[in-house]
């Protein structure tokens, strides 16, 4: 449930909030130990002769100490913005997720010896972070000297680190009638009285910092741009905590993981905002299940120019908590979205598909039986089905514009009685034609 | 007659209760200062972390917008950031940022090569970086006591043991001058003693003059009674901004002892400071705040100190005091819609504060049960305390039982009855006044006019053309009587 909206009526600023809920800020961050060596050295920047101003800064490299410093200060700057605001960090790795931020309660607090110039919880938070990644960039380097060069290959685990955000937003926020029960009335009653009011309850969000270039994200698959050959093994490879949950084998459950948890945080009203640091030089292509998952949840989606800023921009977009953000604040304007997805049997990103009307499974080609389901088809659809396809246009977008809803393309449903054609939105003009069915 | 309207009590108590924050008092004070004082505060990180923290979330997190720009804050950009239509008026943007202007955290807008800016203070802008950062050098957060490994160190519920009992100790004294009653309370400092008499909290009443008090005999005021119902923070704010004013008014300055407070609202519960080098100038209030129980020392000239509660909850916005485990203890009322309460809880303070206007008929250790009564609730209202106080204080410790039901918390009819309980103490008011008697209707007509605009009139009877007013408006209005006679008479 969301928290209860505040009073807000239109127009004057004597109609602004007049408190907030306190906000906790669960940040996900990818440490990806590839994704960042490709930031740490950017190609040059296009040049962009219509904006001289932005053209003039220069690409700068972004590594992990230089970004971890800058994060810290955003979270710093959350603690402060509110009493009784918290912060939550995972860090995302090949294949693995770890809680970094807060430590495990029976943990032993560290050589905590406050600062006489830094605020305590600030110190804390900033400490535990900075161990924290060192003791994951330490269990990478043991993986690197064990060999294990597969298994650091796979692709940031997002999902785990999704999942267990979502688990952690719903141990501090059950939704549970019950337990609300007691808290709820005492909300109301906050007018009433100076000190009436029971603890509010707290609105929470989840931060997604990406560091992966295009479609690696999430989803084992091939990478269409070839920039990424680094990637390619991780392609046969099945992503660790999915592989089992797979049926027969043949699923890797990053793209179906992502998309549970991104349905999941769009019930339970938790924005998922997504911080993409790829600059255009390094990856023209968006992370677009991430897009996705910021637009589902109307979290705010953003993509780094590669042109430094990102202190005042972490400030800038990400700082006010939801309460706010819509009013009186105002969010950035949403790139485009593409709505594709990806085939479950080859973990190709899809701008026409065949859905299985059984399971609604997506295939990149037709199939006499549904590989998840395994209801049968009539085997004789399949060129008729075929042949249809080809007729498809996909519709082309432009970059930015206010994001368009889902558009499901079912016109052609004539065609079969057992599957039909999903036909998805392509994001960039050049990538819009539709795959080659064979 | 006018007829009271209850019909939206919660309406109007919220209206009442919304200007009341536990800052209050804080608040008051430093809208009254200079641009000078807030350039001296803001040497201190952990005061510009407490001033951030206290301005409204949209002001709030414009400055935090705002903090890492080279620029100055443009009004065009606060427009677009807040959503309003470009055409509107500066004032109105004005308005926006007005909490941070009134804490000159931003300068007053100027116009500059064609565009209206607000610059930003510059110590508070720094002061604020480096709370986030961490590389201040005001030591500003207190620094920690090098202790040896083998001290003992007082645990948390220890601290909040000594702290919750030294504040009520003083609090109970007030209680118990003014009710005559005898549970033994130790007689607080003098200091403290001197400080509730110039707050005005209590006065020698066989002391006439107010000089030369008697500290040892006071009482308890109507103002000291009100003090007692608002909750911790109200009050532990109150009490500091009477101790800043009592050093402004012996001259002293009181901006460091202000960042010192704030100071202590940043420490940590349960880590020890060394006072000499956290608060190199301001020893002596520290002192006076052991008094308090602000901070608990384990020798008494020991520059090892620890702040208690009291003192880190002070900044800790909005009822944070309550959280914890004695948010618990504070919910103990049920009230019933028969006006009979029961409150479960063993604290003298509270059962001597419930004293004060509730008719308490059965005690058992963990419980007492009374009653709302017109004359309990009368007497009370006698000592100066207001409706709106005691429903303040009775929705706060309600009961979490009392959240089942549904909403309002109190039952309207209880809420209604105080309310009519306090309008019936005003029901007669006696004023001077001078009543003249007319046998001319014109004439009459003519003064009541001249009496409404010179705000001289208190009450016209048309029926037996009588005229009330105000005593010393007399001459003025018999010289125009007089004058509008003889014009009147003329004109036959």
């Amino acid at each position: 449930m969301a928290p209860a909206p505040l009073s807000t009526a239109p127009s004057t600023s004597k109609s602004y909030p007049k408190t907030t809920p306190p906000s906790i800020l669960l940040v996900i961050i990818d440490i990806h130990p590839l994704s960042w060596s490709l930031l740490a050295s950017p190609p040059p920047l296009a040049p962009l002769p219509d904006h001289p101003g932005i053209d003039r800064a220069q690409a700068s490299p972004m590594t992990l100490p230089d970004f971890v410093t800058v994060l810290m200060v955003f979270l710093n700057a959350h603690l402060a913005s509110r009493w009784g605001n918290e912060v939550v960090v995972y860090g995302a790795s090949a294949g693995r997720a770890k809680l970094l931020y807060p430590p495990p309660p029976n943990a032993v607090a560290g050589p905590s010896k406050p600062r006489p110039n830094s605020y305590l919880p600030f110190q804390l938070l900033d400490s535990r972070i900075e161990e924290g990644l060192k003791e994951m960039a330490a269990e990478e380097r043991d993986r690197l000297e064990n060999g294990d060069i597969k298994s650091l290959n796979q692709p940031p685990a997002m999902v785990s680190a999704l999942t267990k955000a979502l688990c952690f937003i719903n141990r501090i926020i059950p939704n549970n009638a019950n337990s609300a029960a007691l808290i709820d009335p005492t909300s109301n009653q906050d007018q009433n009285g100076p000190s009436s009011s029971g603890p509010d309850k707290p609105e929470t969000r989840i931060l997604v910092i990406n560091a992966t270039p295009g479609e690696n994200v999430s989803t084992a698959q091939a990478d269409s741009n070839g920039e990424n050959g680094n990637n390619a093994n991780a392609n046969g490879q099945n992503n660790g905590e999915s592989s089992q949950s797979g049926k027969g084998g043949q699923m890797r459950g990053g793209y179906v993981g992502l998309m549970n948890c991104v349905f999941a945080a769009q019930k339970a009203k938790v924005p998922i905002d997504v911080l993409s640091l790829p600059p255009p030089n390094i990856d023209a292509s968006p992370p677009i299940f991430l897009q996705q998952a910021a637009h589902l949840t109307e979290g705010i989606y953003w993509q780094w120019n590669g042109r430094g800023g990102l202190l005042q921009y972490l400030h800038a977009l990400y700082l006010p908590p939801p309460s706010l953000r819509h009013h009186p604040f105002v969010v950035p304007p949403q790139d485009a979205v593409g709505f594709r997805a990806v085939c479950f049997c080859h973990h190709k990103t899809l701008d026409v598909g065949f859905v299985c009307s059984v399971c609604l499974s997506i295939f990149c080609e037709p199939r006499p039986v549904c590989l998840m389901c395994k209801t049968r088809f009539p085997i004789k659809s399949i060129p008729t089905l075929k042949s249809l396809a080809t007729y498809i246009e996909p519709i082309p977008i432009p970059d930015t514009v206010p994001p368009l809803p889902v558009q499901k393309g079912s016109w052609n449903n004539q065609a079969a009685d057992h599957k039909k054609e999903k036909h998805k939105n392509a994001t960039n003009g050049d990538r819009s034609e539709p795959i080659e069915i064979d | 007659m006018v007829q009271p309207s209850f019909s939206h009590p919660r309406a109007e108590s919220s209206s009442s209760s919304a200007s009341t924050s536990p800052t209050a008092a804080l608040d008051t004070f430093l809208d009254n200062q200079h641009q000078s004082y807030f350039e001296e505060l803001y040497k201190s990180e952990a005061v510009c972390l407490c001033i951030l923290r206290s301005l409204p979330p949209v002001c709030r997190h414009i400055i935090l917008h705002h903090l890492w720009s080279h620029q100055p804050l443009r009004t065009t950009e606060v427009k677009s950031f807040v959503q309003m239509d470009i055409k509107t008026s500066l004032e109105e943007v004005d308005e926006v940022m007005k909490p941070a202007l009134k804490r000159k955290i931003l300068h007053p807008m100027i116009l500059k090569k064609g565009k209206n800016i607000w610059l930003s203070n510059d110590a508070f802008k720094k002061g604020l970086r480096n709370v986030l950062t961490g590389l201040g050098t005001s030591n500003s957060f207190g620094v920690p006591f090098d202790r040896e490994d083998d001290m003992e160190v007082p645990s948390q519920e220890e601290l909040i043991a000594y702290g919750e009992e030294a504040f009520e100790g003083i609090l109970k004294y007030m209680v118990s001058s003014g009710l005559g009653i005898g549970f033994s309370v130790a007689l607080p400092q003098p200091e403290v003693l001197e400080l509730l008499h110039i707050s005005g909290l209590m006065i020698d009443p066989s002391d006439a003059t107010g000089q030369r008090p008697n500290l040892n005999r006071m009482t308890i005021t109507s103002k000291g009674f009100q003090f007692l119902l608002e909750d911790r923070q109200t009050q532990l704010w109150e009490i500091l901004m009477y101790y800043l004013n009592a050093k402004e008014a012996n001259s002293e300055r009181s901006a460091e002892v202000l960042s010192m407070f704030f100071t202590l609202g940043c420490m940590q519960l349960g880590q020890d400071y060394s006072a000499s080098r956290s608060f190199p100038h301001t020893l002596s209030a520290l002192n006076d705040l052991a008094q308090y129980g602000f901070i608990y020392r384990p020798s008494p000239d020991a520059d090892q100190f620890y702040p208690t509660h009291l003192a880190t909850a002070l900044c800790s916005g909005d009822a944070a005091t309550n959280q914890g485990q004695d948010a618990d203890e504070k919910r103990f009322l049920i009230l019933e819609t028969n006006y009979k309460i029961y409150a479960y809880t063993s604290n003298e303070l509270e059962i001597a504060i419930l004293n004060l206007f509730v008719d308490i008929r059965i005690r058992y250790p963990n419980l007492v049960v009374g009653k709302l009564d017109r004359k309990n609730v009368k007497s009370a209202m006698e000592k100066g305390i207001s409706a709106n106080q005691i429903i303040a204080y009775l929705s706060s410790h309600a009961h979490p039982q009392m959240y089942n039901s549904p909403p309002p918390l109190l039952h309207p009819t209880i809420v209604d009855q105080l309310h009519l309980w306090d309008r019936e103490r005003n029901r007669l008011k006696m004023e001077d006044t001078v009543m003249l008697e007319f046998f001319s209707k014109e004439l009459f007509e003519d003064t009541v006019n001249e009496a409404t605009t010179n705000a001289a009139l208190q009450l016209s009877v048309p029926a037996q053309k009588f005229l009330f007013i105000e005593p010393q408006t007399k001459a003025a209005i018999t010289d125009f009587v007089k004058e509008r006679q003889n014009q009147l008479r003329s004109g036959f």
